[in-house]
C-alpha cells in the first residue's frame, strides 16, 4: 500500500465520505458564489465609474480646452489692438517710446516677449531686450513668409524660438500706416515653457495621477505635456493613438493598454482655434481604486461571514451524521464477528432517524422470522418425533421372541406402527405443501368440476371415521354447482375441515354441510356443533403453526398446518376461506370458490 | 423387593401403549398412566410414587407445570421426576435444577432398555441428594 495509492483512491469522489463530499460542496458553492458576486458587483460597477469618469472629464477637458483657446483668442486679439499703438500714424513711435508701449503691454503677462521687425522681417527692435535679435533677418521662418505674402495676423506652429531656443508659439502681427501699407511686423512670442495655464492645469491634474497631454497632429508634436521632457519632442508611438481617432466629433474617449499592460482611460478634445488635441489621460487602475477599495471590503466582510458559516455548517452536517458513522461501525462489527446486532439510538426523526428506524423495523421482522423459523424447527422435530418414538418403539418391541411368539400382540403394534408411519407421512406432505406454498411454486390444475362430487368423495373417505363416533352428517345443495378449481386439492381442503369438524364434534352431534351460491362465488359451508374456537385463538386460525398453544394443538393431534395449508390453497385457487365461531357453540367454516356458470342448455345436455 | 411404583403421564395413547409394555411387561414396574396432567392430579392422593415420568408437552398443563404444582406440595417435594419428552431445550439447567429433576430421556426411546435407564438416572441423582442432605 504506497501512499501515491491512496493518495489517488481519494481523487475518486464515489470513494469519498459524505461529510466530505458536502465540505467540498460547500466550499466550492461559497467560492463561487462570491467570486460571481464579486465578478458581477465589480464589472457593472467599473462600467459605471468609466461612465462617470468620462462624462465628468469630458465635461473638464471642454472646460480646459475652451480656457486654452480663449487665452490664445484673447492674446491674438490683444497683438491685433497693440499693434496700431506703436505708430504714430506714418512711422513706428520712436524708440523709448516703443519701449514704454511694449513694457506696458509686456506687464499684461500675455506675452514672453515682443519682436518688432520692418517688412523685409529683419529684428528692428524687442522687449525684453536681446542684443541677437536686432538686425537678424527672420525671414526664412514660414510663418513670416506667410505673412509677408498676405499682410495677415498669422500664428505659428510651435516652434523653438531661433533666439531664445525655448519652444515657442509665435503670432505675427502686420503694422500698418495711416495709408494701410505695411510698415513694420509685430511678433508676439508665446514661450510654452512658462505658459501660466499650463502650469496650472497641470497642477490640477497632478492631485489624481492625471496626464494632460496638448499634441499639434499636424506637426506632431508635443505642446505640452504633464511630463515636461516631452515638451516640443516627437510624439511617442503610444500618443500616436489620438491621431489615428477616426471621431468626427470634437470630444471623444477611449481607452488603451500601454507596453507594461497598464489600463489608460482617455478623453481628447480638438481645439477649434489651433487645431491642437488637448488630452486628459489617467490609469484605470486609479479611476477605479475606490471601487476595488469597496469590493475588498466587501470581500472581507463576505467572508468573515461564511468561513464561520461554513464552519458551523461542516460541523452541524458532522453531528447529524453522527448516528449514521455509529450505525455503520455497529453494523461492520456485527459483520465481522457474525455476531447479532442491537437496535440502534434513534434519537432524531429525520431521514438518517427513519433509516435507522426502517431498519430496525426490519431487524425486529427478521428477528421474529427468526423466532418463527426456530420455533417451526422445533415444533416440527417435536412432531416428527412423537411418531417416530411409536414406531421405533413398536419395532423394538416386535424384536422381542416372546411377542413374536403371539400373533394378537404382533398385529396390534404391526397397526401401530403403520398408524404413525401415516402420521409421519402426512406430517412430511404437509411441511412440503407449505414450503410449494410459500414459495409460490405449488402448481394447481385447474379445471372446471362438481362441487357436489367433491364433498361426497370426501364424505366417503371419513365414513368409518364418522360412525365410529356415532356423528350425523346432512348434506344439502340446491342445485348443480360447478367451480373452476383443483379438484384434488379442493378435496385437501374439505377433508381438513371435515376432519376438524369430526375431531372437534362430541360423539352423536350433526355436522352439517352445505352448498350456496354467493354472487360469484360457490360458497361451501362446514359446521359443527363442538367446542367452537377461543376467541384468543381466531385471529390465528390460519397461521402457521401459530394459532394455538401447544398443548391446544396436541389435543388436536394435528400437525398446526393443515389450516395454514387450506387457508393458502383456497386462496390460490382464487377463492377465500373464512370461520364464524361462537366458542363452546362450535364453529362454522366457509369455503368461497370462483363459480363456472352453468348454462341451462348445458345442465340439461348433462342431464341427458 | 418391593416393585418400584410410578406416575406416567402421556398424552399420545400409542407412546403410552409402549410404555406400558417398556415399563409393566419388560421391566416390570407398577405403573399408574394418565394422559393428561389434571387427570393425573386427582389421583395423587391415593399414593405418593417412588417416580413421576411426564410427558412435557400436554393438553391443558404441561408437564413442567404440573411438576412445580407438586413440588409446592411437602409430600412429593423430594420425589423423583423424570421428564420423558421430543422437544429439546426446553427447560434451563437452572429450571431443571429448581425443580429438583433427575433426568430427561428424549423421544424416540428404546423401550427394551428405558427401564434400566430410569434406575441408573434415580440411583445417580439420590447419590446427589444424600451428599446434599448431609
Amino acid at each position: 500500500m504506497s501512499v501515491r495509492a491512496t493518495y489517488f483512491t481519494n481523487l475518486n469522489p464515489a470513494r469519498w465520505s459524505l461529510l466530505r463530499r458536502i465540505m467540498v460542496l460547500l466550499v466550492l458553492g461559497l467560492g463561487l458564489t462570491v467570486g460571481i458576486s464579486f465578478w458581477i458587483i465589480s464589472s457593472s460597477l467599473n462600467t459605471e465609474l468609466r461612465r462617470e469618469y468620462f462624462a465628468h472629464e469630458r465635461q473638464s477637458l471642454e472646460n480646459t480646452a475652451h480656457r486654452i483657446e480663449q487665452r490664445f483668442k484673447q492674446r491674438a486679439q490683444f497683438l491685433q489692438q497693440l499693434a496700431p499703438l506703436i505708430t504714430n500714424g506714418q512711422t513706428l513711435l520712436p524708440a523709448d517710446e516703443l519701449e514704454r508701449v511694449l513694457r506696458v503691454a509686456y506687464e499684461s503677462n500675455l506675452f514672453s516677449d515682443f519682436i518688432l521687425m520692418d517688412t523685409e522681417a529683419r529684428g528692428i527692435f524687442d522687449y525684453p531686450f536681446l542684443p541677437e535679435r536686432r538686425g537678424k533677418d527672420f525671414s526664412h521662418r514660414p510663418f513670416i513668409n506667410e505673412l509677408m505674402q498676405n499682410w495677415q495676423s498669422v500664428i505659428s506652429p510651435p516652434l523653438m524660438g531661433s533666439v531664445s531656443g525655448l519652444p515657442s508659439v509665435f503670432m505675427a502681427e502686420p503694422v500698418f500706416n495711416q495709408a494701410g501699407q505695411p510698415i513694420a511686423i509685430l511678433v508676439g512670442r508665446n514661450g510654452l515653457e512658462s505658459e501660466m495655464l499650463f502650469q496650472r492645469i497641470r497642477n490640477e491634474l497632478q492631485s489624481y495621477s492625471g496626464q494632460l497631454l496638448i499634441i499639434d497632429p499636424t506637426y506632431d508634436l508635443y505642446i505640452t505635456a504633464t511630463d515636461e521632457e516631452k515638451v516640443l519632442q516627437p510624439l511617442s508611438k503610444e500618443d500616436r493613438i489620438y491621431l489615428s481617432s477616426d471621431e468626427l466629433q470634437d470630444t471623444w474617449q477611449g481607452f488603451y493598454q500601454d507596453k507594461d499592460r497598464k489600463n489608460w482611460l482617455y478623453v481628447a478634445h480638438k481645439l477649434g482655434f489651433m487645431d491642437w488635441i488637448v488630452i486628459k489621460k489617467a490609469p484605470e487602475v486609479i479611476v477605479l481604486a475606490s471601487i476595488q477599495q469597496a469590493l475588498t471590503y466587501y470581500m472581507l466582510m463576505i467572508a468573515s461571514l461564511l468561513i464561520p458559516l461554513a464552519f458551523i455548517m461542516v460541523v452541524l452536517i458532522y453531528r447529524w451524521l453522527a448516528p449514521l458513522r455509529s450505525s455503520i461501525v455497529q453494523l461492520n462489527k456485527a459483520v465481522e464477528e457474525e455476531s447479532d446486532i442491537s437496535k440502534f439510538n434513534i434519537e432524531r426523526e429525520d431521514e438518517i432517524g427513519q433509516l435507522l428506524l426502517a431498519f430496525n423495523a426490519f431487524q425486529s421482522i427478521r428477528d421474529r422470522q427468526q423466532q418463527l423459523k426456530d420455533e417451526l424447527l422445533s415444533v416440527v422435530s417435536h412432531e416428527l418425533r412423537t411418531p417416530l418414538t411409536s414406531i421405533r418403539g413398536a419395532l423394538n418391541i416386535l424384536q422381542l421372541d416372546q411377542v413374536q411368539q403371539d400373533p394378537e400382540h404382533r398385529k396390534k403394534l404391526f397397526n401401530l406402527a403403520s398408524r404413525n408411519l401415516n402420521r409421519l407421512t402426512f406430517l412430511v406432505n404437509d411441511l412440503l405443501d407449505v414450503v410449494s406454498l410459500s414459495k409460490g411454486m405449488l402448481r394447481l390444475n385447474l379445471s372446471d368440476c362438481s362441487a357436489q362430487e367433491a364433498i361426497l368423495e370426501v364424505l366417503e373417505d371419513f365414513r368409518a371415521l364418522l360412525e365410529e363416533k356415532s356423528l350425523q352428517v346432512e348434506f344439502t345443495a340446491t342445485e348443480e354447482m360447478k367451480v373452476h378449481v383443483d379438484q384434488l386439492r379442493l378435496q385437501q381442503v374439505l377433508s381438513n375441515l371435515i376432519s376438524n369438524a369430526i375431531k372437534f364434534s362430541n360423539a352423536g352431534s350433526r355436522i352439517q354441510i352445505a352448498l350456496t351460491q354467493q354472487g360469484e362465488f360457490v360458497r361451501i359451508s362446514v359446521l359443527d356443533e363442538g367446542e367452537g374456537i377461543p376467541m384468543a385463538f381466531q385471529p390465528h386460525v390460519f397461521e402457521r403453526f401459530t394459532q394455538a398453544d401447544l398443548s391446544d394443538r396436541r389435543k388436536q393431534s394435528g400437525t398446526g398446518l393443515g389450516m395454514a395449508i387450506a387457508f393458502e390453497l383456497v386462496e390460490a385457487m382464487g377463492g377465500h376461506l373464512s370461520f364464524d365461531s361462537v366458542p363452546g357453540q362450535g364453529a362454522c367454516f366457509y369455503v368461497d370458490l370462483p363459480s363456472v356458470k352453468v348454462m341451462p342448455d348445458d345442465t340439461n345436455k348433462a342431464l341427458k | 423387593m418391593n416393585r418400584l411404583s410410578l406416575i406416567c403421564v402421556e398424552d399420545d395413547e400409542d407412546i403410552g401403549m409402549i410404555l406400558h409394555y417398556a415399563l409393566v411387561q419388560l421391566a416390570g414396574f407398577q405403573v399408574e398412566l394418565f394422559t393428561s396432567a389434571e387427570a393425573a392430579l386427582l389421583h395423587l392422593e391415593r399414593y405418593p410414587p417412588d417416580l413421576f415420568l411426564l410427558d412435557v408437552m400436554l393438553p391443558g398443563m404441561s408437564g413442567v407445570e404440573f411438576l412445580t404444582e407438586l413440588r409446592k406440595q411437602p409430600r412429593f417435594a423430594h420425589t423423583p421426576a423424570i421428564f420423558l419428552t421430543a422437544k429439546t431445550h426446553f427447560l434451563s439447567k437452572e429450571a431443571a435444577q429448581a425443580l429438583l429433576l433427575s433426568g430427561v430421556i428424549t423421544k424416540p426411546f428404546n423401550p427394551l432398555t428405558l427401564g434400566d435407564e430410569i434406575l441408573s438416572l434415580m440411583q445417580s441423582t439420590s447419590a446427589d441428594a444424600g451428599d446434599v442432605s448431609e
